[in-house]
């Protein structure tokens, strides 16, 4: 792992949505790791929202599919406060619905160097 | 002429005769020179007496050099030497047989039909003493015959080609027929096929009755005329249909397109159009042929299969981000490497069984007994013991709960009551009563019996499953409680989302 990587996320607040208990376990991992603090996680949109309206987030990490929801209302609400966030999905990134397509998207699975550089790069911390 | 007495010929007179007769003759001698011959052959021949008096009739009278068919001079012989063999008269077919130009420089020949007669003189001891070679100039009449012949050719051609125009008038009565026959099946092939089958003028315009369309969209005859039919195809697509259609008849290309029609019932079918001019002899287009296909059904099977195959991509992505994260946190607390493997063995294959599990079911659910029961197997029935009531789980809750479930059987046999030779295990659930939305599973594992236990100084991949992941994932109230009897865990779940 980069210096830069590391630097970039220290004391950063990152809003993790994710439905399944282990995905979410690695990414919350991965974020402590790079030096980040994690605000969740959320495994539904109405748990993410209140955790946006009741603290500062810095960027966020949302899983597109949420079993029977999807997470694009949480990417809303945070386009509103000008939080920057990247989309995971197992999904074809070309069917992210509009109007997300060709934002930000890290594919499933995914090394932890990869996530550090793809979550810097994306959230422009870098 | 006077009657009475005939006058008395003197011989001279016979030279005279001979002279004056009108056929021409050449009188031979055996060995075919010439002897003899009247005006009218000198005439007939364009010859002159002194020149040919006394010579060879070959020599005087070859072959056209300039006929490579010419056979004249074979045949004349050959009939001279049967009358000297046979010494009767010989009558020779119509000859071809052309004679030089006199006096033409360059020493052309003329085209001559002859019809020639051989006749013997006999001599007192009836030897051949001469023959008279009489012919006649046939050219005219073989031309004339030639002539006749031209016309007999061309009457037959004329025949041949009245026969010819018969004929043609005939096919074409019968292509008349099968081009109605040919509507008709045109007509019949509309109305049997769901496609709808239409005509339009060279224009591009819809003209006359077009059952298969008015069928369909429920149009009127007169509604659907000219460019009406587009009030049957959907607002949002009509633009673009107008225009491409009106571009391919001005190009007079195939057109191909998509759009929505209106069914009669007022349902918006989705329709693959092809259209084709049909082009005349003359290069012009007489009018166009199109086929409006439904794709409704097509479209839909082919959005299903797109959304099935999303999501079985989903799913294996997720599978193996899973594994990843099992992987990742197992080999965050393995004191060494053969630890992680049994460890992580151990997770991959509970996450597996579930799985096999939910196969079953076509992955609507699984029975928690027996996710219990699987997760249990390989102990015997003396060493732990499940016990509780129905409860159907959805695909995620039976997932997380095996994990869990493997997680404190994994605990016990490593370090609790299942590791020892005596202890025991009791697994309880109930469904607290209440209101549907409300009701909770309460569910218990106790261990007895067991080393005893003390609350592990470091939190391993187990105990965060249970106490950061089940409530995460299914809102779950977990306690974890290590008594000196042993290990209990209570798992409070809220049914309302561990049977969504």
């Amino acid at each position: 792992m980069t210096r830069s990587v590391m630097t970039g996320f220290l004391g950063r607040r990152i809003l993790v949505v994710e439905d399944e208990m282990l995905l979410a376990m690695m990414v919350q991992d991965l974020i402590l790791e790079l030096g980040g603090e994690v605000v969740g996680p959320a495994a539904s949109v109405g748990d993410a929202l209140s955790l946006i309206r009741g603290q500062k987030v810095d960027g966020a990490v949302l899983d597109v599919n949420l079993g029977r929801e999807t997470v694009y209302p949480v990417a809303h609400a945070l386009n509103l406060a000008e939080v920057p966030f990247v989309f995971v999905t197992g999904y074809d990134p070309a069917s992210l619905e509009e109007p997300h397509r060709g934002h930000a998207t890290i594919q499933k699975p995914f090394s932890t160097e990869d996530f550090g550089e793809a979550l810097i790069q994306r959230l422009g911390w870098g | 002429m006077p009657t009475g007495a005939f006058p008395r010929l003197e011989p001279s007179d016979y030279r005279a005769l001979f002279e004056a007769s009108p056929g021409p003759y050449l009188v031979l001698a055996p060995d075919l020179t010439i002897v003899a011959v009247n005006q009218a052959y000198l005439t007939a021949t364009g010859t002159e007496r002194e020149a040919i008096l006394g010579r060879d009739l070959f020599e005087v009278f070859p072959d056209n050099p300039a006929d490579p068919e010419a056979d004249g001079v074979r045949n004349l012989n050959a009939s001279l030497q049967r009358v000297l063999l046979y010494r009767r008269p010989d009558a020779m077919a119509v000859q071809k047989y052309d004679i030089p130009i006199p006096g033409d420089p360059d020493g052309a020949f003329e085209v001559r039909y002859w019809s020639p007669v051989n006749t013997p003189v006999l001599r007192a001891d009836g030897t051949v003493g001469l023959i008279i070679h009489r012919v006649e100039d046939v050219t005219r009449l073989v031309a004339r015959d030639q002539r006749t012949a031209e016309i007999e050719r061309l009457a037959v051609e004329q025949a041949a080609m009245i026969e010819r125009l018969r004929q043609a008038n005939i096919e074409l009565a019968r292509s008349e027929t099968s081009l109605r026959a040919s509507e008709m099946r045109f007509r019949a092939a509309a109305e049997a096929v769901s496609d709808i089958l239409w005509t339009t003028t060279a224009d591009g315009r819809l003209a006359g009755d077009q059952p298969s369309w008015r069928a369909f969209t429920g149009q009127s005859r007169e509604a659907c005329q000219g460019l009406g039919w587009l009030d049957a195809v959907h607002p949002e697509d009509a633009p673009a249909t107008l225009s491409g259609w009106l571009s391919a008849v001005d190009s007079r290309m195939p057109y191909e397109g998509e759009h929505r029609l209106r069914r009669r019932d007022g349902v918006w079918r989705q329709f693959s159009v092809r259209a084709r001019p049909v082009i005349g002899e003359d290069g012009a287009v007489r009018e166009w042929v199109g086929v409006h296909a439904d794709i409704t059904e097509a479209r839909r099977a082919e959005a299903q299969r797109r959304r099935l195959l999303d999501e079985l991509n989903h799913r294996v992505k997720n599978s193996l981000a899973t594994v990843q994260s099992i992987a990742q946190q197992t080999a965050r607390t393995a004191p060494s490497p053969g630890a992680f493997v049994a460890d992580f063995n151990g997770r991959l294959l509970a996450l597996s069984h579930s799985h096999d599990l939910l196969t079953y079911s076509d992955w609507l659910g699984a029975e928690l007994c027996d996710v219990v029961g699987q997760t249990l197997a390989p102990f015997s029935s003396e060493r732990v013991s499940a016990e509780g009531d129905a409860v159907y789980l959805a695909p995620k809750a039976a997932v997380a709960l095996s994990m869990a479930l493997h997680e404190l059987v994994a605990n016990a046999a490593k370090y609790g009551a299942l590791c020892g030779p005596a202890g025991t295990v009791d697994v309880t659930w109930r469904v607290e009563p209440g209101d549907t939305d409300m009701q909770t599973l309460a569910f218990t594992w106790r261990e007895r019996g067991g080393p005893g236990v003390i609350a592990p100084s470091r939190r391993g991949f187990g105990s965060r499953l249970l106490e950061q992941g089940l409530p995460h994932e299914l809102g779950a109230v977990v306690s974890l409680r290590f008594e000196p009897a042993g290990l209990t865990c209570d798992i409070s779940v809220p049914l309302f989302e561990a049977r969504r």
